[in-house]
Parts: structure tokens; C-alpha cells; sequence
């Protein structure tokens, strides 16, 4: 379980995440979701110790972040909204270092690295510098690195970004298999229809503020007729009829 | 041909030739058109900057009675050419990686490698005009008619400089297609670079040497004596032999060039995952181990190293070039009985702090990570002990660097083992605590969104810091020096050199307590931002 309890991150006078508090429960996947510049990166990154806080805390399975840092990162798993890391090490090597950072099994490692390679068929590619690799084999890597410690809290940033679609649609397995197995994961994501389709749960950020945190399908249930896309642009999207659109509109008229 | 995209391809790949001058011309905000005109007269600047100062020297030798000067000022701007374009021809032909985004321009892959080949005769013409300035005095000095001087000089000019191009031309692109350069591009390009720089200090050097001692007339070499008669004697059988033999040279050149070069380029650059790689084996390492192979790796830019090496070596060649040239200095220095060890102990830290600044290994070592700092603060290691682990990584390079060109320096001057030993403790303390300062500043100015690592050097005044430094530590230096050997000389080695260690300890403790306890526990936190 992940509790973030009245956090804040201020930068100067920029507010990039105001007086933030949830729970996310441990075996389900929570989305957030969120203009850019909404705050996701910023509370996804505050949890993995990227980020500071300016004020407020954050604990995992009741460890605070701040007091047990080591500890905490230890049982997280992350995948970062870019993948372009460790360009200089080939994709066998960057999990080489992976693995001896979480201290991982030499057994359990060689196994689960085995099926995940297969999974997204990177078997030819193990002793490729990851500077040689496309967009979304790179970021293959970086998820077949975060699984490798087998981590309770799996965090992504971003995921889908790049992904061929089977290797999409595996990662989207692969997390429902994660959460299944009692464990967490949390990742942030535009794509609503992803979202809808993975999420138990999800908080919508705006401007760095909370403006929905709760159950997908009671969020659905509350509009009936609409699916989570056009209920997520009534919450956080721009007014239907505000300036822009309505200049759009009147330009059309002209034309 | 289109001369206007012809002029646009040598305007970008202008860019490329230097990319340090390019980056500083580019932080005083200057528009592209401007840039281009900037970079051209920064070349032209410094061609005509060597003519001058070299032409001042010349004056007052007799080049026509002096061919052995002649000779040696001719074969040290050959290399100097041919040095400077390897380096350019690397830059603009391979470290650019360029030639994917031309392919789907409408644009000849010939017009393309025009331009850059032109870029490379902008950048190395000027290097060599003291080339020029000596073809055309020796021929005003032996009386030949004023107008064949120049003509005769410039075609001559023109030819070699041609020449040593199109050379450099065929070692980059033959080096390009071994297997070597295919395996360990980075490593070779660096071992490439580090040699055209060696040969163009040594040229430096011997240029020193020969204008120190003109009034010596030797015989000079025998296939540079050649452009000697035909610059003294222009209308001789052999200046015309020497002329169409050149010229006969570089049409061969030229046609290999298109014949070989150009079908290289057009085929593209060879690209490491063409390599056959061995499947990789999980070898057991510690985590530790793991960071300090990592680090070195960070290290592999060959731009980096260069830069790295000859910052290191700069000082040491300023300082070293008047011992080398005096072999009186030399015999004094080796006979320094063992009582003046602590004072090569001083020499060795004063030395070994002026060769960190801001272009070492260690200045940039945190900026190096780029993103990958961010990803390892996610990892289950503290900053603390990660920047631990690359300080003393990256220390270890420097200081190794350092050693081995102290046992370079030793074995040159016969220095006796114990002068030796204590030069090398006082240069891996010297290095030491000015790799903790830099390491400190490469923290507070971090720039983990580089692109080209040039930008790193020069970061809060990288340049004007590092001369700085030089100098100071030149003056400062001196004083000390001065100062311990009248103190070795009165209260006898052993006394002034426990003072000496004792200053020593002092200093380091400062440095230590001030960058260790004072400065990383305020600035040092567990997150980035």
C-alpha cells in the first residue's frame, strides 16, 4: 500500500503539485491521469526519490519514504517516461547492474529474464548497446529491468510510449498479472482508453491538483452513456464552448 | 551543381569542424549567418596569428643558406595539416552522424561530401599559412622575380596543403573500414586524435628547438631540400619536376578519392550493429564493481579523452618545454642530492593540482550520467555512495594519467627513484584535491541535458578558470618552489620537509573537511530536484 499524505512540490512560484493525498491499495493497477504539466511525473517521481517534496510525505507497506529510503526503493520497480538510459551498456549488461542493485537471485533472475526476453522476443538483441536500439526496444529493456527483483510496487511512467502493439498488449498483461500476484502497480498514462481497459482504480490530476480519486467503475457508473475519454475532458479538459473553440468555430464559418 | 545548397552544406558541416568553437561562438547568441562568417575568421585569426608570430621568428634567418630550417619548419606544418585535418575530417565526415538526415533531401550524396570536403580545406588551409610566408620570404631572399615568388609559393602551398588533406582523407576512411575501428570505434578515434595531437606538441616542440638554435646551418632533409631549390630556383628543371610530381600526386589522390572515398560515404558509415558481437555472459560482480565499469564507460567519448589528455598535458608541456630544450637544466635537476626529494614532492602537488581544471575527466564526471543519474537515484543505492564510487573511479583515471606521464617525465630527465617517487605522491595529492573541488563545481553547475559534451568544458567560465589556474599556479608555484628549496638549503632536507608535509596536511584537511563535510552534507540530498 502507497499513501501519500499532503504532498507538495513547489518550484519557486510554479506550483507543480498541491497538497496531495491518496491511498493506493496493494494487488490493484492505479492510473493517473492528467493534462502535461498536470503533476503525474512529478508524484510518480516523487515516490521513486527522483524528486524532493516541498512539503508532505509518502510511505509504502507503512515505511516512510523519508526515514527508510533504502528500504523503500528496494520494493519498487520503475520505468521512466524517457528510455533513453544507459545508452553506453549493452541490454544484457544494464540488467547485469540491475540485478546485482536489487541483489536478485542469480536462479530466479536468469528465469525471469528468460521468459521476459522471449516475451518480447529481444533474444537476438541481449548483447546490443542499448545506444543501437529503437524507441521501443529500448524501452523494452527498461521494463524487462524494472521486473527483474520481482518488485511489490511496479511503477511506470508512461509505458505504452513507442511499444509495437503485441508488445503493448503484453505489457498490459503483464501488469494485470503483476496486480493479480498482490502486488502494485502504478503507472500514469494519456491514453484513456488504456486506462479504462487496466485500471481498478485512478486519480485525475489538474494543474497539480486532485480533482477525482476513486473506483473506474464508478466513475463509469456515474454517466452511464459515456466512456472514461469523454467523462475524463468534462473533468479536466478545456469547456466545450470556451475562447478557442469558439474562434475555431467562427473561422470555419468564415471559410 | 546548386551553388546555393552547396553553400548552405558547408555552412552546416562548418559546425561540425570544431564543435568547442562552435559551442562558445553559439552561447554569444549569434545568428547562423553570422556564425559562419565568425568561424571562418576565427580560422583565418589563427592562421594568420602563426604567420606572423612564426614570420617574426624567420626574419632573422637566412632560409636560402639554411635549409635544414627550412626543411624542418616545412615538415612540422605538413603535420601540422595533416593533424589538424584528421581531426577535422573525423568530425565533420563521422562524429557529425549527419548522413541519414541528408538521404531524403533532394541533394546529391557527391554534393554532400563536396561540402564537407571543402569545409576541411577552410579549416586546415589557414592552420598552414606560415607554410606560405616561407616559400614566398625564401624565394624574395634569393633574389627570385617578386611575382614568380608568390606564384610559385602559392601553387606550392596550394599542393601541399591539398595534398596532406586528401592524405588525411585516406587514413580516416581506411582506418574506418578495419575491423579494429568497427569494434572499438570510440577507442580508435581517441587513439587516432591523441596521435595527430602528439604529432602536432611534438611539432610545436621541435619548432622551439630549431628557432632557439638558427644560427647553426644544417643540410635539411633530402625530400623537403626539393621544394627548397624549386622556391630558390623556380625556374630550374627540378622545380618543375617537383610542381608536376604534385600536381601529378594529387590528381591520383583526387581520383581515389571518388573512386574509394566517396563510394565509402555513399555506401554509409559502418554502424556497430553491423559488428558480429559475443552473446553476452553474466559474470559475477558486485554491484560496486559493476558502477566502476559503468563509469569508465562514461569515459569513452573520444572527444572527452582528448580533451581530457591534452588539458593534462598542457600544463606540463608549458612548463616542461624550456627543460627539454636545455640539457644544462636537465643535468642540475638529476643531480639534486636525495635531501630535495620533498621538494619534488611540492613540485608534484603544485604540478599535479594544475592539471585538473575544467576540462578533467573529474569536472564532468556527474554530468556524464545524464538521465541515468535520475534512474539511479530510483535504484536501491544511496547518492552518497554512488558519487563515492565515481569520484574515486574517475580520481583513479586522472590520476593514472598523471603518473604515468610523471614516469614519462622522469625517465627523460634521469631523475633518481626516490625524486621519482616523491614526484609521484605530491601529484596524486595535488590531483586529488582539485579533483575534490572540480568534482564539487561539476555537481553545483550539473547538466544532465547535454547534447554535445563540449558544452560541459566550458560551464562557468570553463576556459578563462582553467588559464587561470595555469597561470597562478605557475606564479604560486614558483614562490613555493623558491621558497622550500632556500628552506631544504638552510635547515637541511628533513626538517624542511616535515614542515612541508606538515603545510601539506593542513591544506588537505581544509580542502577535505570544507568539500566532505562542509560543502556535500548542505548540498548533498537524496533527490535531484
Amino acid at each position: 500500500m502507497i499513501r501519500f499524505q499532503h504532498l507538495s512540490k513547489h518550484y519557486g512560484d510554479k506550483v507543480a503539485l498541491a497538497d496531495l493525498s491518496l491511498t493506493i491499495p496493494s494487488g490493484e493497477i492505479f492510473g493517473f491521469l492528467g493534462h502535461n504539466g498536470a503533476g503525474k511525473s512529478t508524484t510518480l517521481k516523487s515516490l521513486v526519490s527522483v524528486i524532493a517534496p516541498t512539503s508532505g510525505t509518502i510511505s509504502v507497506d507503512d515505511l516512510d519514504l523519508a526515514g527508510n529510503r533504502l528500504a523503500v526503493k528496494r520494493k519498487i520497480g520503475y520505468v521512466p517516461d524517457s528510455p533513453d538510459l544507459f545508452l553506453e551498456l549493452t541490454a544484457g549488461d544494464y540488467w547485469d547492474l540491475l540485478a546485482s542493485a536489487y541483489e536478485v537471485d542469480p536462479t530466479a533472475r536468469a528465469q525471469r529474464q528468460d521468459e521476459l526476453v522471449r516475451l518480447f522476443n529481444m533474444q537476438d538483441s541481449i548483447s546490443t548497446p542499448m545506444a543501437d536500439f529503437s524507441h521501443g526496444m529500448r524501452q523494452k529493456a527498461i521494463i524487462i529491468g524494472a521486473l527483474l527483483p520481482d518488485p511489490d510496487v511496479w511503477i511506470l511512467d508512461e509505458p505504452m510510449t513507442g511499444l509495437d502493439p503485441q508488445a503493448a498488449y503484453d505489457l498490459k498483461l503483464l501488469m494485470r498479472r503483476h496486480a493479480d500476484e498482490g502486488k502494485t502497480v502504478v503507472f500514469s498514462t494519456h491514453v484513456l482508453a488504456t486506462a479504462q481497459e487496466l485500471c481498478d482504480e485512478l486519480a485525475i490530476l489538474k494543474s497539480g491538483k486532485l480533482i477525482y480519486n476513486g473506483r473506474v467503475d464508478q466513475l463509469l457508473a456515474t454517466m452511464p452513456d459515456e466512456n472514461l475519454e469523454s467523462i475524463y475532458l468534462k473533468l479536466a479538459g478545456r469547456p466545450e464552448n470556451d475562447e478557442v473553440w469558439r474562434e475555431l468555430e467562427g473561422a470555419d464559418q468564415h471559410e | 551543381m546548386n551553388k546555393s545548397v552547396l553553400g548552405q552544406l558547408i555552412r552546416i558541416n562548418l559546425l561540425y569542424a570544431n564543435p568547442q568553437s562552435t559551442q562558445k561562438l553559439r552561447q554569444r547568441s549569434r545568428s547562423n549567418r553570422r556564425l559562419t562568417w565568425a568561424l571562418v575568421r576565427q580560422y583565418v585569426l589563427a592562421g594568420l596569428m602563426l604567420a606572423v608570430l612564426y614570420g617574426f621568428l624567420l626574419t632573422m634567418v637566412d632560409l636560402v643558406r639554411n635549409k635544414g630550417l627550412f626543411d624542418n619548419f616545412l615538415g612540422v606544418f605538413a603535420i601540422f595539416s595533416l593533424s589538424q585535418g584528421i581531426s577535422i575530417i573525423n568530425n565533420v565526415f563521422f562524429e557529425s552522424k549527419d548522413q541519414a538526415a541528408y538521404l531524403p533531401l533532394p541533394i546529391s550524396a557527391r554534393l554532400v561530401f563536396l561540402a564537407k570536403m571543402m569545409v576541411v580545406l577552410i579549416a586546415v588551409a589557414p592552420m598552414t599559412l606560415p607554410i606560405l610566408y616561407v616559400f614566398v620570404a625564401t624565394g624574395f631572399k634569393a633574389a627570385v622575380n617578386p611575382v614568380l615568388a608568390v606564384v610559385v609559393g602559392l601553387l606550392l602551398f596550394g599542393l601541399v596543403v591539398a595534398l596532406m588533406t586528401l592524405l588525411g582523407a585516406f587514413i580516416v576512411f581506411g582506418l574506418a573500414r578495419t575491423k579494429l575501428f568497427q569494434q572499438h570505434q570510440k577507442l580508435v578515434t581517441f587513439g587516432l586524435l591523441f596521435i595527430s595531437f602528439a604529432a602536432m606538441m611534438a611539432g610545436i616542440l621541435m619548432l622551439n628547438f630549431s628557432t632557439a638554435s638558427t644560427t647553426s646551418v644544417t643540410a635539411g632533409i633530402p625530400v623537403l631540400n626539393w621544394f627548397h631549390d624549386a622556391v630558390t630556383n623556380p625556374l630550374s628543371l627540378a622545380s618543375g619536376g617537383l610542381i608536376g610530381s604534385l600536381v601529378i600526386l594529387v590528381a591520383v589522390l583526387a581520383w581515389g578519392t571518388d573512386r574509394w572515398l566517396l563510394n565509402q560515404f555513399l555506401v554509409g558509415p559502418t554502424r556497430s550493429t553491423m559488428v558480429t558481437r559475443k552473446p553476452h555472459q553474466v559474470v559475477q560482480r558486485s554491484f560496486r564493481q559493476r558502477l566502476v565499469r559503468y563509469n569508465l564507460g562514461l569515459l569513452q567519448s573520444p572527444t572527452l579523452l582528448l580533451q581530457a589528455v591534452s588539458m593534462t598535458l598542457l600544463p606540463f608541456i608549458m612548463m616542461g618545454a624550456g627543460l627539454l630544450t636545455d640539457s644544462h637544466s636537465r643535468a642540475a635537476i638529476a643531480a639534486l642530492p636525495i635531501r630535495f626529494s620533498g621538494l619534488f614532492l611540492v613540485v608534484g602537488v603544485l604540478a599535479g593540482a594544475i592539471t585538473v581544471n575544467s576540462s578533467s575527466l573529474v569536472s564532468v564526471s556527474i554530468s556524464l550520467d545524464r538521465a541515468n543519474l535520475e534512474y539511479i537515484l530510483a535504484m536501491p543505492i544511496s547518492l552518497k555512495r554512488y558519487l563515492r564510487i565515481k569520484f574515486w573511479t574517475v580520481y583513479g583515471v586522472q590520476a593514472l594519467m598523471v603518473a604515468v606521464l610523471a614516469v614519462a617525465v622522469a625517465v627523460f630527465l634521469q631523475l633518481p627513484v626516490w625524486h621519482t617517487a616523491a614526484l609521484i605522491a605530491g601529484l596524486l595529492v595535488g590531483v586529488y584535491l582539485m579533483s575534490v573541488v572540480y568534482f564539487a563545481r561539476d555537481w553545483r553547475l550539473r547538466d544532465l541535458d547535454w547534447s554535445n559534451v563540449t558544452t560541459l568544458f566550458n560551464r562557468g567560465g570553463g576556459n578563462f578558470l582553467t588559464f587561470a589556474v595555469i597561470f597562478g599556479g605557475y606564479i604560486i608555484g614558483a614562490i613555493v618552489v623558491f621558497m622550500d628549496y632556500m628552506a631544504i638549503s638552510v635547515m637541511g632536507g628533513l626538517v624542511a620537509t616535515g614542515l612541508v608535509l606538515l603545510v601539506l596536511l593542513a591544506v588537505g584537511a581544509l580542502v577535505v573537511w570544507w568539500f566532505d563535510w562542509h560543502y556535500w552534507s548542505a548540498h548533498l540530498t537524496e533527490n535531484l530536484h
